[in-house]
């Protein structure tokens, strides 16, 4: 579960980022974090994942406090961020084995579950050689491969489906379904309103640091009869 | 012009390093800016000046006042190029914006135009530094005239242009007949290659400077026997006009100057139109080894492994496999004894290895003072020169957010950096020491208290480098080389490193040489002094590190 109580961002003293945002997702739901460019959603994330420190609010992983209890908060979070190119002079399998290490995941579960992703994703071809020979989808795909070796409770993943081919973002999404429905918490952020449509028990919207709306889509819809997703989505944003 | 001006500033401002924002930092940073210019910069200035002074002093009754001057812009000339090299091949052909240039509709001048202005203006703040250093011990000794002052000063801007135009023509031209290899990585490895293959020749003749002190330069001058002169004035003829133009003031020689500079300027703009676009496009990072292992056996590889070593062995990957990582960070530490050697035969030390083993086996003094503060001298300076802490979270760059983001505490991760700070350099200085022991016959006590010795210099400066990268490391970079030379914690590291082997190795000394102290105690005070040293920095920069890394945002 996440939980994420009034928290505020500014950067360098003026730039309210996010704004006194309240959010939670409960176990077995996937929740899509929608906005626009800039709306705050790669900041959130970031803070949820300790990379940025919030300027007031708190942040629970599981009960556990990221301010005051980060490792373990951390440990229990599959994150995938917004750049796949990363350690590209690494190898597929030496970064599985490293975030693998790092999250101590024991020998028997990372060789069935890199095993497992490598055929999912297929990448069983290119384990064995440098990241920075893959294409972006690629990446991508190695990405997601190594968020989740873990077998995380809390998956925090940001814009995840970009640059993966139809195939590897169907086997992404019915893994997300699938990690729900067995009880964890998933909260992706996306500019694919369809994805989210689909996919999501709720979506949160937001811009300008602020939360516009947050329930079920079904609660979106009826606050705004005979119009899509699309259409309220441009109508929120653009009277913000 | 248009596009080579706006992409000149964009290449200019893109070397810049991001500003601190707390006030704790921007004091840190200040303090370090103080201690690097007052501590280092100015003192080294003046020394020059005043050896400069002091040539021109005793040349002028030989009629050769200019030509001390003259041979220190020629060494100048040289290691500009030398260091041009690797900067201009990867400004010209592996810095990550090409990708981005090559789709606009940007013409190969425009390109090469702008990248070099902007590899000028990086790289010679600190020749600038030196040359003006010259002028004003050349200046204050032959009573230079206002005209000859500005004369000097238009063409001090100028004076790096000729060397750096040598790399680029250097680059185009080798890059145009690279077609059969387009993988950068091996590229690059061959242009480092060159670049310390040149570094090796040069240092390693340096030996015809044997004996060379002011008068014995003087009576080869007077004998007409200067081979490394005339060479240079062949290699760089600018500087003889530009000596001309300060000592006599020659309108002419400026002209000449002005010219010879346009000339160089337009042979690289040249050979950018007909060269680069064929030495660039189809460059690919890809790696051209391919493994066949299956999946079955890279998973049997697969096993779990402690976190620290498992970071450390990431670490250690990334530099190996990154050429200019492993060039600057790693291979530097091996390059030592090529200067050592240099440095021997400029003081003109006259030792055998029979003399060396005579004289240590009969404890002379002098000779054990020497190892001793030589291993501790050599083990700080190869440290900072290698910049593996100093630049341990600058190197990171985008991927900075993985150390904040995975659950392992920032106190262990930054004993992984250290510890890959102290390994690398330590086996540099160590795969040539524990030999020379050998073959001096050493007894193995001496040679366990040097290695001893060395650890703990090598401890302190790996420390000391990642505490000043921790208060404001570069992130923002477009490529490896950029996190190194365009970081100003490197050369504050550096500053502070140079410093501290000084009063380690001149202290210690002049202290042995005007106390009656045995050698035994000499080694006591040493590893009291170090240990204490690394006792304080430890206790000084470990709170502030930690703090640093978890306040430290991305950009």
């Amino acid at each position: 579960m996440i939980k994420i109580s009034n928290i505020t961002k500014t950067y360098d003293g003026t730039i309210k980022a996010v704004d006194g945002l309240n959010l939670t997702v409960n176990d077995g739901e996937i929740v899509g974090f929608i906005g626009p460019n800039g709306a705050g959603k790669t900041t959130t994330l970031k803070m949820m994942t300790g990379i940025l420190k919030p300027d007031t609010g708190s942040i629970l992983i599981n009960d556990f406090d990221m301010q005051k209890d980060p490792l373990k908060a951390k440990q229990v979070i599959g994150y995938i961020a917004d750049s796949p190119d990363m350690f590209l002079r690494l190898k597929g399998i030496e970064f599985m084995n490293l975030i693998s290490d790092i999250y101590n995941v024991p020998t028997q579960d990372r060789q069935e579950r890199i095993s497992i992703f490598a055929n999912r994703f297929e990448l069983t071809n290119v384990l064995d050689k440098p990241m920075q020979s893959y294409s972006h989808g690629m990446r991508q795909k190695m990405m997601v491969a190594a968020a989740l070796v873990h077998n995380p409770a809390v998956w925090i993943l940001d814009e995840p489906l970009t640059g993966l081919d139809p195939k590897s973002a169907f086997e992404l999404k019915k893994m997300m379904r699938e990690h729900a429905d067995a009880g964890n918490s998933v909260l992706f952020s996306t500019h694919v309103l369809e994805v989210a449509e689909k996919l999501c028990d709720k979506v949160i919207i937001i811009n300008h640091g602020k939360t516009l709306f947050y329930g079920t889509l079904d609660e979106l819809t009826n606050q705004y009869s005979n119009m899509d997703l699309e259409k309220i989505f441009l109508e929120m944003t653009a009277h913000e | 012009m248009n596009s080579y001006i706006t992409l000149t500033k964009t290449f200019i401002a893109s070397i810049s390093m991001s500003k601190p924002q707390d006030k704790r930092r921007k004091v840190m940073i200040v303090i370090l800016s103080l201690f690097a210019v007052f501590g280092v910069l100015l003192p080294v200035s003046i020394g020059i000046g005043v050896l400069i002074h002091l040539m021109t002093t005793t040349l002028a009754s030989l009629g050769y006042e200019a030509l001390g001057i003259q041979l220190m812009l020629h060494i100048i000339c040289l290691f500009t190029a030398l260091f041009g090299i690797n900067v201009i091949f990867n400004e010209f052909y592996f810095s990550n914006d090409i990708e981005f240039l090559l789709p606009w509709p940007l013409t190969a001048r425009q390109i090469v135009g702008a990248k070099f202005s902007a590899a000028y203006c990086n790289e010679n703040v600190m020749q600038f530094i030196l040359v003006l250093s010259c002028l004003i011990g050349y200046g204050t000794a032959h009573h230079m005239h206002i005209g000859e002052w500005i004369l000097a000063l238009i063409g001090m801007v100028t004076l790096p242009i000729i060397p750096l135009c040598y790399c680029a023509i250097l680059a185009l031209i080798l890059m145009a007949f690279t077609r059969i290899i387009r993988s950068k990585d091996i590229i690059q490895r061959m242009s480092v290659a060159l670049f310390f293959g040149i570094v090796v020749i040069i240092i390693g003749s340096i030996g015809f400077l044997q004996d060379m002190d002011i008068d014995t330069y003087v009576s080869s001058l007077v004998s007409g026997n200067q081979r490394f002169f005339e060479i240079m004035n062949i290699c760089f003829p600018h500087i003889q006009l530009y000596t001309s133009m300060i000592h006599g003031g020659s309108i002419i020689a400026l002209m000449e100057y002005l010219i010879l500079n346009a000339f160089a300027v337009a042979i690289v703009i040249y050979l950018a139109d007909k060269l680069y676009f064929r030495g660039v496009i189809g460059l690919s990072s890809h790696n051209s080894k391919q493994s066949n292992r299956k999946t079955e056996q890279l998973l049997a590889t697969s096993k779990q492994k402690n976190v620290f070593l498992s970071y450390m062995q990431k670490e250690i990957r990334i530099l190996i496999r990154t050429p200019i990582f492993f060039t600057n960070c790693i291979a530097v530490n091996f390059l030592w004894p090529i200067f050592v050697y240099a440095i021997l035969k400029v003081q003109s030390y006259d030792l055998n290895l029979s003399t060396l083993r005579n004289l240590y086996s009969h404890k002379d003094f002098r000779i054990q003072l020497f190892i001793l503060l030589g291993v501790i001298g050599i083990s700080v300076i190869v440290t900072a020169l290698s910049s593996l802490s100093s630049n341990a979270i600058s190197r990171e760059g985008k991927h900075f957010s993985f150390m904040k983001y995975i659950p392992v505490s920032y106190t262990l991760q930054w004993h992984a950096k250290a510890l890959i700070g102290i390994l690398f350099p330590f086996i540099g200085v160590h795969v040539f020491f524990i030999p020379a022991c050998i073959i001096l016959q050493i007894p193995v006590l001496h040679t366990c208290l040097y290695i001893l010795l060395s650890l703990l210099a090598i401890t302190f400066v790996s420390y000391l480098g990642i505490y000043i990268d921790s208060i404001q490391p570069k992130l923002i970079w477009d490529d490896e080389l950029s996190a190194l030379r365009e970081n100003y914690n490197t050369f504050f590291s550096m500053a502070i490193a140079i410093g501290y082997a000084l009063v380690i190795c001149v202290g210690g000394f002049f202290f042995f040489c005007n106390t009656k102290t045995s050698i035994g105690f000499m080694w006591i005070l040493l590893l009291c002094i170090l240990s204490g040293s690394n006792l304080i920095i430890f206790i000084l920069t470990k709170r502030s590190s930690i703090r640093n890394i978890e306040e430290q945002e991305e950009t």
